[in-house]
């Protein structure tokens, strides 16, 4: 009985051993193996044993299907098929990108990522929508700002005439006459 | 004109996978050829049936169930597959103890030699070994290509690799003779 359940243990021991040797054990086990195999040398000369045919299996080369054979197929199924302008090598390059899930999937993801973040912000975008009350108070304040303007210019003009032409211009025009009077009259 | 370019696709890609299997199952490779043609003309004829993206598992599923009716139709399924039980696991154990792992080291096993030891597995071993190390496929697709449970597939996995391990000692005890 007591062979029976050691000879069990010894069993899920090797199996562990095999998983851990084609690389497919989670790392617990994997430390596990590893470990035991530090410390028995059964163990460890079977851990061996198993890498090497694991290695040998792993780098077996996949054969070629013979070229002729695809062909052959191809010409069997020739009569049905059409090779338009997407049955060329445009059409190769297509199916070569697209003809993965993973890649068709980060692609349509993208796409519709982009298509809903431009609809988002063109609804959210700016909007001028102004009261009614707004806008005449703008007008208003527009009103009074070119009230101020035209009043300034009123000032400006009236002391331009004020004190610039009477004061400064008109006066030297008017001694400048009464000296030419003078002269001409001999005075 | 889409099923064109499909159909041109999936030959690039599957193509290799079609054939090394065969040639496992078949053991040679006349019947392999035959396999692949006739795998690639269904797929052609039920190219717009199938998921494009799930064509890789219909594909291997077509390719394993044309292999299977290949071996029954010409007689060559060998159902005297090996007893798994208590007593298998326990040869495979102690062969693996009595034989010098050193001296195997030093054997360099060679392409032709793990083939034919993998041929030689029974086929319930010999396919999902096959699916999984060397085309790569996951215990899961395996599950749904040759319709049978995961841990079956698990099971079996790990039958196939004390079975080849087996088959390879037995390799070097011979060379070593």
């Amino acid at each position: 009985m007591q062979k029976k359940e050691s000879n069990k243990l010894y069993q899920k021991l090797i199996d562990k051993v095999i998983k851990v040797a084609y690389g497919d054990a989670k790392i617990v086990e994997r430390l596990y193996i590893y470990f035991k195999a530090l410390t028995n040398k059964e163990v460890n000369k079977i851990l061996e044993e198993f890498k090497h045919t694991s290695n040998a299996v792993h780098n077996i080369k996949q054969e070629e299907a013979p070229e002729q054979l695809i062909n052959a197929v191809k010409i069997n199924t020739s009569g049905k098929r059409q090779n338009g302008f997407f049955g060329s090598s445009l059409s190769s390059a297509f199916f070569m990108f697209f003809g993965k899930r993973a890649i068709t999937a980060t692609v349509v993801g993208i796409a519709l990522v982009l298509i809903v973040s431009f609809l988002v912000f063109r609804t959210l975008g700016p909007t001028h929508k102004y009261s009614q009350a707004q806008i005449e108070l703008a007008e208003k304040q527009f009103r009074q700002s070119m009230a101020i303007v035209g009043e300034a210019f009123q000032n400006a003009e009236k002391s331009f005439s004020d004190e610039v032409m009477n004061k400064q211009v008109n006066k030297n025009l008017n001694r400048g006459y009464y000296l030419v009077n003078n002269i001409l009259t001999g005075g | 004109m889409m099923s064109s370019a499909k159909f041109d696709y999936l030959i690039k890609q599957h193509k290799n996978k079609i054939f090394n299997y065969a040639i496992y199952m078949m053991k040679n490779q006349m019947d392999a050829e035959d396999i692949t043609q006739e795998v690639l003309i269904r797929t052609w004829e039920n190219i717009n049936k199938f998921n494009f993206y799930a064509a890789k598992g219909w594909i291997m599923r077509t390719t394993h169930n044309l292999c299977v009716d290949y071996l029954r139709r010409n007689k060559r399924m060998n159902y005297k597959e090996v007893q798994i039980d208590e007593e298998y696991h326990e040869e495979i154990t102690d062969l693996g103890l009595e034989c010098n792992p050193e001296k195997l080291a030093d054997k360099i096993i060679t392409d032709t030699e793990i083939k034919e030891a993998i041929e030689r597995l029974p086929e319930r071993f010999k396919s999902p070994f096959v699916l999984y190390e060397l085309q790569e496929f996951k215990y899961k697709e395996i599950s749904r290509i040759l319709d049978v449970p995961l841990n079956t597939v698990k099971v079996n996995i790990l039958r196939a690799r004390k079975q080849l391990q087996k088959e390879l000692k037995q390799y070097a005890k011979e060379r070593v003779k």
